[in-house]
């Protein structure tokens, strides 16, 4: 398995280098200066052009990207325009906080919208089956500020119990993780069930039960682990999508993570700060597939048994 | 899954929580001031900030201030400077430091220091965002050019008195060095702290009341009290202000008695509520500005560079129907350039009429019977009330003969069309940084600054005499000379179209004692005299 994920990884590296290169150029073609931005209301000409030449920004693309390419070779992602700080130490600094609400909103995610999946797979068409649909439709299709703002007036404002917003301890992670793992919790109820509906007609499920085994066990040691492997891919890559950045749910709990950094980066021209911000983003969706890959053979030895063929 | 993936997930996730536990700051209550902020500060360093000031004032301390002295009024004031002189020709400015100030790292305020700030803006190496505030400074131009290796005009006398030379005379200084981007900073800390200064609470050192001992980008800022504060320590013991962006979370936070005082400017559409609210009702604090809302137009793009169309335009909007029904007639209406409290403003200058059918007239007039097509710039990012006014701004041009189409922009592409004099008909709001009509005048209607806010005066003698008047030192003079031109550029040119000055509202929470909004009705202030029970 380590061949694997190395071989994974080091083809990676082409992905990263297109992005790079892909994100340099779109931002030569979109209007906007960043000094410009970063007077806004009190920007003068003769500032603005002093300030250009000073940061190198007049200089053509061809010497200042690979000035990027080497810097981010040698770990430097340079000095954000806007912030004045180095990228690399800006995102490290976010980058906890958006791991942490990650991994907090697919837990509630995962614990959830597995359980639910299972419940309504369970007797399909019945009041249980129907509600938990309802609820997970009504999930997938709430937008997250909406959601977000009704979860703070009921538990901040009205009850009083958790913080309405900001970054301070673990309660404040409370509601941004409720806020996204019910969001996607929904997609994952309603994948699970789907896949768990088709497992419990095979035959081998036919055979446990037939051996005298209970309905319990039936699901969790036989059924559930069949049909995990295509919610574990979706739940892998959800996770991904949300360790590079939420931005909604990170602006209106004012979570500082890498989500804001990148809109404060598009928004200011701000390519230092925005380069980085990709390239982590890339990475969490690259890392995200491998894990989704690596999760699935921990679960299925099938394919375990097919990386040993390959690798 | 297997044992032993269960346990390296149970210790990612403990070391998760317990650096999170370590990373995060505890807030903290009791005689301590809660704030909110939409946006982080960026930096402390006020050279290089030209938006937020909140952490500036409270940290640094100015040669002179400005000070509110009543409603709608204010002076200058003594800061670290006890006393100045101006000489007769008005080309150098003595300033007699107070003796005994000292920064928070115990160094005691010289004249080196003052020297040594205004040289770092005029650095190219420090990359100021706000160095044209010394471009009237001997031999600033020099060292922002490279040319020199120090700002020769300013010069330390002695311990205690600097000297700063000008190239010409240039009234608003004084003013100018009372805006907070002329704060003074503690050479030998600025000096080590180098590119770091103003980025973290290591980095930042002042003479202000309060010292920044927290700074988590987007996410919080604290300030302590400084108990060797030269005018006494402040009553506060502390300030915490948080970034949060979103305007219903602000209004939660502050529903919640999470934060203390809710800023109407963070979060316009929230006054009907709280107007409303008998709850709040009695504790809104209602605060004149020193700035004004405007209607900027593009006078070198047809059909506006002939000024019968700049007139009609002028008639065609009701500005007091959209002060009542919009603002809830919180303000004021501005028929000049310069805005009330500003020095110089003129209380009796002729308001602008609303005549719809003379703008139809005008247009008839000048060869557009059927009237004329125009954009009207809508920029993403701009507050939401923004957009409603745009609509009604477009509805009632149409009375008067101008169909107008809203053009949308992303801030980036609108700053840059305009920076370039190609923006479209746009409205903006200006709130002054010094208190001096030239703060107004010279961002304008000077040859550089009308270009760049796409206005584009082409009254040249208008924009030389906007110059000139830089260099008045006689305050009645020019005074005289400033009202004579707002009625030139606003009544003769119509150049643009002044809308009105809104009050600035707050609402306080009930710990908050003492609270008095600044000279010029920002956000950003000393909470030096802010008081909490």
């Amino acid at each position: 398995m380590t061949r694997f994920v190395l071989t994974r990884l080091f083809g990676s590296l082409p992905v990263l280098l297109g992005v790079t290169a892909l994100l340099f150029v779109l931002l030569q073609i979109v209007p906007g200066d960043p000094v410009t931005l970063m007077m806004k209301e009190h920007a003068d000409p003769e500032v603005v052009e002093r300030l250009r030449a000073v940061m190198h920004l007049s200089d053509p693309v061809w010497l200042r990207y690979p000035r990027f390419l080497w810097g981010a070779l040698h770990g430097d992602l340079g000095e954000s325009y806007k912030l004045g700080r180095p990228v690399a130490g800006v995102l490290l600094e976010a980058l906890p906080n958006t791991v942490a609400l990650a991994l907090f909103a697919s837990a509630v995610s995962w614990l959830v919208g597995v359980p639910a999946g299972t419940l309504a797979a369970l007797k399909p068409g019945n009041f249980l089956d129907r509600l938990v649909m309802g609820l997970s439709l009504t999930g997938v299709s709430t937008p997250v500020f909406w959601s977000a703002l009704l979860l703070q007036w009921l538990f901040a404002v009205k009850l009083g119990l958790l913080p309405v917003s900001g970054f301070f301890g673990f309660k404040y992670l409370v509601l941004p993780s409720l806020t996204l793992g019910l969001a996607s919790a929904g997609t994952v109820a309603r994948l699970a069930r789907t896949s768990l509906r088709e497992v419990m007609d095979a035959d081998f499920i036919r055979t446990a039960r037939a051996k005298g085994l209970t309905e319990f066990a039936v699901i969790t040691r036989h059924a559930l682990k069949n049909a995990l492997p295509p919610v574990l891919v979706v739940m892998a890559l959800q996770a991904a999508s949300l360790l590079s950045g939420a931005v909604i749910t990170e602006t209106v709990f004012a979570v500082p993570g890498v989500g804001r950094l990148s809109v404060e980066a598009i928004m200011a021209r701000d390519m230092p700060l925005l380069q980085g911000a990709v390239l982590i983003a890339a990475v969490m969706v690259i890392l995200g597939n491998l894990a989704a890959d690596v999760l699935v053979a921990l679960v299925d030895p099938r394919v375990r048994k097919d990386w040993g063929k390959l690798f | 899954m297997s044992g032993r993936v269960r346990k390296i997930l149970i210790a990612v996730a403990a070391l998760l929580a317990l650096g999170a536990g370590q990373a995060w700051a505890q807030v903290q209550t009791g005689n301590e001031l809660r704030l909110a902020y939409p946006h982080d500060p960026m930096t402390a360093d006020v050279q290089k900030n030209t938006e937020y000031f909140l952490l500036g004032l409270n940290i640094f301390d100015r040669l002179v201030e400005c000070e509110a002295t009543g409603p709608g009024e204010s002076a200058i004031v003594p800061g670290l400077a006890a006393s100045w002189e101006i000489s007769k020709d008005g080309l150098t400015y003595t300033f007699h430091l107070r003796p005994g100030v000292r920064f928070h790292d115990g160094s005691p305020l010289t004249a080196a220091d003052v020297v040594y700030t205004i040289d770092r803006m005029c650095d190219p190496q420090t990359k100021a965002l706000n160095s044209s505030i010394f471009a009237f400074v001997a031999g600033a131009r020099e060292r922002l050019e490279g040319k020199a290796a120090s700002t020769a005009g300013v010069v330390a006398l002695d311990d205690l008195t600097v000297a700063i030379h000008l190239v010409r005379p240039f009234a608003p200084f004084l003013a100018l060095l009372a805006s907070p981007q002329a704060s003074i900073y503690c050479e030998k800390f600025t000096r080590a702290a180098c590119e770091r200064f103003g980025l973290t609470p290591e980095a930042t050192c002042g003479t202000g009341p309060f010292q920044l001992t927290q700074y988590v980008h987007n996410s919080h800022q604290r300030l302590e009290a400084n108990p060797d504060y030269f005018r006494g320590r402040p009553a506060l013991d502390a300030i915490s202000v948080r970034v949060a962006g979103d305007p219903e979370t602000l209004r939660m936070l502050f529903e919640a008695g999470e934060i203390d005082i809710f800023d109407m400017d963070f979060a316009p559409t929230q006054l009907d509520y709280f107007e409303a609210s008998p709850k709040w009702r009695g504790r809104l604090v209602r605060a004149p500005r020193v700035g004004l809302y405007y209607l900027a137009i593009n006078n070198a793009k047809k059909p506006f560079d002939d000024p019968r169309v700049r007139k009609a335009l002028q008639l065609s909007i009701d500005r007091g129907l959209i002060l009542d029904k919009m603002f809830s007639g919180q303000g004021a209406l501005v028929s000049g350039v310069m805005a009330p409290g500003l020095a110089c403003f003129d209380p009796k200058a002729q308001a602008l009429e609303y005549d719809p059918a003379g703008a139809r007239k005008l247009l008839a007039e000048a060869g557009y019977p059927n009237g004329v097509d125009t954009e009207l710039a809508q920029v993403a990012g701009w507050p939401a009330t923004w957009a409603d006014l745009a609509q009604v701004i477009a509805a009632q041009a149409e009375k008067g003969g101008f169909h107008v189409k809203i053009k949308r922009y992303d801030e980036a592409a609108f700053l840059s069309t305009r920076m370039a004099g190609d923006a479209p008909l746009y409205f903006q709001v200006w709130s002054a940084d010094f208190n001096d009509p030239d703060n107004f005048f010279h961002t304008f209607f000077s040859p550089t600054g009308t270009k760049v806010r796409s206005i584009n005066l082409a009254d040249t003698a208008a924009r030389d005499a906007v110059e000139a008047a830089r260099s008045i030192t006689d305050p009645t003079a020019r005074c005289q000379a400033y009202r004579e031109l707002e009625r030139r550029i606003v009544d003769q040119d119509a150049a643009w179209l002044p809308l009105f000055s809104l009050d600035h509202v707050f609402v306080t929470g009930p710990r908050v004692a003492r609270f008095a909004a600044p000279w010029n009705g920002w956000s950003d202030m000393s909470h030096y005299q802010t008081r909490i029970d």
